[in-house]
């Protein structure tokens, strides 16, 4: 049983730079939390502050009810596996998993105990003799990740350890990864830039911005309810569209065609629309708008149609549709759309205009 | 395309290379090879003839039990300084790569010593060491040691070994901090989560990791002591008092240019020759096997 809370937990380095700002963030026991954010936004900063190898400039941490802002990162508890895995070089892969055991005083045959069964649990076994140098990279991984379990921490963190990897090794250790974290049930903060990593892994999504939350939610949540701009367009692939429009007493306009609506409910002006790829439907009568074709990539499950749409001032957006479609550069397609799958952001913070409260309520009142 | 860089003029290369081999045949292959002829030859007391008498030169060396007491005050003497240099150096190091002001201070005045002539630090030392106006002479009389280098013949190995140690130690400081700092940081961070202090950390897994240095300037400390720090006893104790500082190069010297007897002077220094290869042999038989990481 472990919870975390991060209390306005915030980070300015040494130089000045203000790396994590006054954060907030609840984790459940058993949860796996998964950061994602761009380069740069403070996601290791911040599981670094949680391992105790960065102090917490302000704010509060607790484990388990308790503050642990002033721990070394060996009185916390916790277990952390590298991006580029940080095994011992000179020692062999059982002495790499014992050590932390060792320092703890762990009875030697206790030690053997635990270090076999986790080597059991992750294939292992025949490599307990061999050094790191003469592992692969899915090996060092799993020696890695043995180090991490032998312990039985009550946290483990996780930073991109997947992405010295290959593509199809990637995709295993995932896999992997998330059964380990099921069976034992451990809490786990996993770091990561990669979304699809983020979308699989996680119970519980955070999405980081410059230092700030944007938003926390499940993954599906956060997918069919972005809280802003930046998340609508950093999670999905391709991106979410998002195209310029204005909000009129009748509906909302952009370029000439017109989704007709109730919009008392928001303020007029300008809007940024949002759309995603999947939910343009191409039809034969009565489009809402139209595109040309402008580029095609074939992903083999999908079509997707870098298209532009036919106004005076053409906006670019993307349109996925099903693998064999026959569709030319050039083409022109009239496209529709399902109004339950409309965002709209405000064009100056940037938030989901529907996001605030009772969202679908909204939305209906809009389109009703 | 001929994948290396080559000269079109054959004579460049030669020209290049050749102040090199100027400067090792003159102060290097030809007096090793006059050693090597005058360590066979006896010389008169006059230097009117010579004549050859084998190894001659070499038994009497060994029957000699100066030379031998010699020999053993070089291996005192070594080991003292080898170890001495190489430990500070090891633990000012370890300290220095912590330090996150004044960095550049630190470093910059802990490698000053390596710049001074060892014929200036001799004398700067013999200075601090006088009985009677030296500092360190002062400070201990508080701890009521009654210093005298001159008559003491441990006293006067002390003040060479610690002059030639505090010379020797800005060489070692600069490749331990080296090579700690090419020890990655997240193994240490590793280790810091797995539950292990500084100290502990220091011990299991830096000092593991630069092993291969290590015994690097444990070589280089060998011949800096055994070869390298003439100039300091010649500057502080002239081998002195009664030969308690006469280290075997010290002794090439003085029996070859004080005593003038030249035939076991240059015995004694094809006796160092070969130790200086068998030292090279070792450190090159165990970079070639350096273990990687
Ligand atoms: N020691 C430091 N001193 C000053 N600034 C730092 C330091 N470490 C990181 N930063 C800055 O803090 C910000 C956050 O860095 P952090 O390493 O947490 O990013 P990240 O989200 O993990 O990015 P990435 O996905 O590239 O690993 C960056 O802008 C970085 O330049
Ligand atoms: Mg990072």
């Amino acid at each position: 049983m472990s919870t975390l809370t991060l209390t306005n937990i915030a980070k300015s380095y040494a130089n000045g730079y203000q790396a994590v700002q006054q954060l907030d963030l609840d984790i459940n026991d058993a949860e796996m939390v998964v950061l994602v954010g761009p380069s740069g936004c403070g996601k290791s900063t911040l599981l670094r502050m949680i391992a105790g190898l960065e102090e917490i400039t302000s704010g509060e941490l607790v484990i388990d009810g308790q503050v642990v802002n002033h721990l070394e990162p060996g009185e916390r508890d916790i277990a952390m596996v590298f991006q580029n895995y940080a095994l011992y070089p000179h020692m062999t892969v059982y002495n790499n998993m014992a050590y932390g055991l060792r320092n703890r005083k762990t009875p030697k045959d206790e030690i053997h105990r635990l270090v076999t069964e986790a080597a059991e649990m992750l294939e292992l076994s025949e490599l307990l003799d061999r050094k790191p140098k003469e592992l692969s990279g899915g090996q060092r991984q799993r020696v890695a990740m043995g180090r991490a379990i032998v312990r039985e921490p009550k946290v483990f963190l996780f930073d991109e350890p997947l992405s010295n990897l290959d593509a199809k090794l990637r995709v295993q250790m995932r896999i992997q990864i998330k059964k380990l974290q099921r069976r034992l049930a451990t809490t786990s903060i996993y770091v990561t830039h990669d979304q699809v990593e983020a979308m699989t892994l996680a119970d519980k999504l955070v999405v980081l911005n410059k230092g700030n939350v944007e938003q926390v939610g499940t993954p599906l949540e956060i997918y069919d309810n972005p809280a802003s701009l930046f998340v609508a367009t950093f999670i999905g692939s391709p991106a979410m569209n998002i195209l310029d429009a204005i909000v009129k007493p009748e509906g909302i306009e952009f370029g000439t065609s017109l989704l007709p609506g109730n919009t008392q409910l928001i303020n007029l002006g300008d809007v940024k629309l949002g759309l995603r790829p999947e939910h343009l439907q191409i039809v034969e009568h009565n489009p809402l708008f139209e595109v040309e074709v402008d580029l095609i990539e074939a992903l083999g499950a999908d079509l997707l149609l870098y298209c532009n749409t036919l106004d005076a001032q053409p906006q670019a957006l993307v349109v996925r549709v099903q693998g064999h479609a026959v569709i030319h550069i050039g083409d022109k397609l009239g496209l529709d759309i399902n109004l339950q799958d409309l965002h709209l952001f405000d064009p100056i913070t940037a938030k989901n205009l529907y996001f605030d409260s009772n969202l679908l309520q909204k939305k209906e009142v809009i389109y009703a | 395309m001929s994948s290396h860089v080559g000269f079109k003029n054959k004579w460049l290369p030669i020209a290049l290379i050749a102040p090199q081999l100027l400067i090792t045949l003159v102060f290097f292959i030809w007096p090793a090879g006059q050693a090597i002829v005058q360590s066979t030859q006896l010389e008169d007391a006059f230097g009117l003839s010579t004549e050859f008498v084998g190894l001659e030169n070499f038994v009497s060396l060994f029957n000699d039990s100066n030379y031998l007491a010699s020999f053993f005050t070089t291996l005192q003497f070594s080991i003292t300084v080898a170890v001495l240099a190489l430990v500070s150096a090891l633990i000012l190091s370890a300290f220095a790569e912590h330090i996150t002001r004044g960095t550049t201070f630190y470093r910059t005045f802990l490698i000053w010593p390596y710049a001074v002539a060892p014929v200036v630090a001799g004398s700067l030392w013999l200075f601090l060491f006088d009985p009677t106006i030296g500092v360190v002479s002062e400070m201990l009389q508080w701890v009521n040691v009654d210093w005298d280098p001159v008559l003491n013949g441990s006293h006067a190995m002390w003040m060479v070994v610690i002059t030639s140690t505090w010379k020797q130690i800005s060489y070692n400081f600069l490749f331990f901090l080296a090579a700690l700092q090419s020890v990655p940081k997240s193994l240490h961070e590793a280790a810091a989560i797995d539950g292990s202090g500084p100290i502990k950390r220091f011990m299991t897994i830096s000092f593991p990791l630069i092993s291969p240095t290590s015994f690097f300037l444990l070589v280089v400390n060998f011949v800096y002591a055994f070869f390298d720090t003439f100039a300091v006893i010649h500057a502080m104790t002239q081998g002195g008092p009664s030969n308690s500082t006469s280290t075997l190069v010290y002794k090439v010297y003085n029996d070859g240019f004080i005593g003038l007897n030249l035939g076991s002077s240059a015995a004694q220094s094809v006796i160092l020759m070969a130790l200086v290869a068998l030292l090279t042999v070792v450190q090159f038989k165990y970079v070639e096997k350096k273990v990687a990481y």
